[in-house]
């Protein structure tokens, strides 16, 4: 059993950091924050036509960002910081920020450095932010602990069986 | 292309002119191509005055003023020169002391 700790997410925290992040490069159309197994915790886009399945370009960011970490670990080159992965028509940046990656996706002209400077800068407070939202902690032994008379009390019940 | 041995050339002249502290040459995606300051100074100078750039050259075309050849901004610490070349693809940035 496990129950929310003392600190509280702010529910809006994660939009407002997204909406910041998207109105820094006017080519930037779409920002999602996923955990590392894959799962949206939050999206923003410039534009609500723009026709993207989230959780899947979300899951898809994880799934290489982490594939990336691995090469990295494996190889003992520090720990990841951006993957950028450039098409002829769009790029898509993920980052890391804590238990999460940020992922953006922006069109071809875009500042890349500034894309950059963004991630690095607000995935400090993302990963602040994440820490509250998925700070959980079990409860306590005197809370879980069961007394004597239940101890009693379950013991009879085997004899019985 | 400017060539590399070039560009060290002007760089050097640059950088031991009076009161100049810092040489950034970067290119248009804000992408740091030569500097002589710290690597996080540098990228924050390279995206953060490709980006001013970026929004210079929308005005100028916007208002039809022909090109952008130069933007200067001056500080309480100095100056900042910012000399954009569109074909190229570069933009000179020289920050300077105040005298």
């Amino acid at each position: 059993m496990k129950r929310c700790s003392g600190i509280m997410s702010d529910p809006k925290a994660f939009d407002r950091i997204l909406t910041e992040i998207i109105r820094q490069d006017k080519g930037v159309k779409k920002v999602i924050l996923v955990d590392k197994t894959g799962l949206t915790i939050a999206n923003v886009s410039k534009l609500s036509y723009y026709p993207v399945d989230v959780d899947s370009i979300g899951a898809i960011a994880s799934a290489v960002f982490c594939a990336s970490e691995e090469q990295g670990k494996n190889l003992q080159i520090g720990e990841l910081e951006i993957v950028p992965s450039e098409f002829a028509e769009g790029k898509i940046f993920a980052s890391a920020c804590g238990k999460g990656v940020l992922c953006v996706v922006s069109e071809a002209e875009v500042n890349i450095g500034l894309i950059r400077l963004v991630m690095k800068k607000q995935g400090v407070q993302l990963a602040d932010e994440l820490d509250k939202f998925l700070a959980v902690e079990p409860l306590s032994p005197k809370e879980s602990e069961l007394d004597e008379e239940d101890l009693k009390s379950a013991l009879a019940e085997l004899e019985r069986v | 292309m400017i060539s590399q041995e070039k560009l060290q050339k002007i760089l050097s002249n640059l950088k031991a002119q009076e009161g100049v502290r810092g040489v950034v040459v970067t290119n248009m995606d804000g992408l740091p191509l030569s500097s002589d300051l710290d690597p996080e100074t540098t990228e924050n100078v390279a995206a953060i005055i490709t980006s001013l750039v970026g929004k210079a050259l929308d005005a100028v075309r916007e208002l039809r003023e022909g090109s952008l050849s130069f933007l200067t901004l001056d500080t309480t610490k100095g100056q900042i020169n910012i000399a954009p070349d569109v074909n190229e693809g570069l933009i000179l940035v020289v920050l300077k002391n105040n005298e």
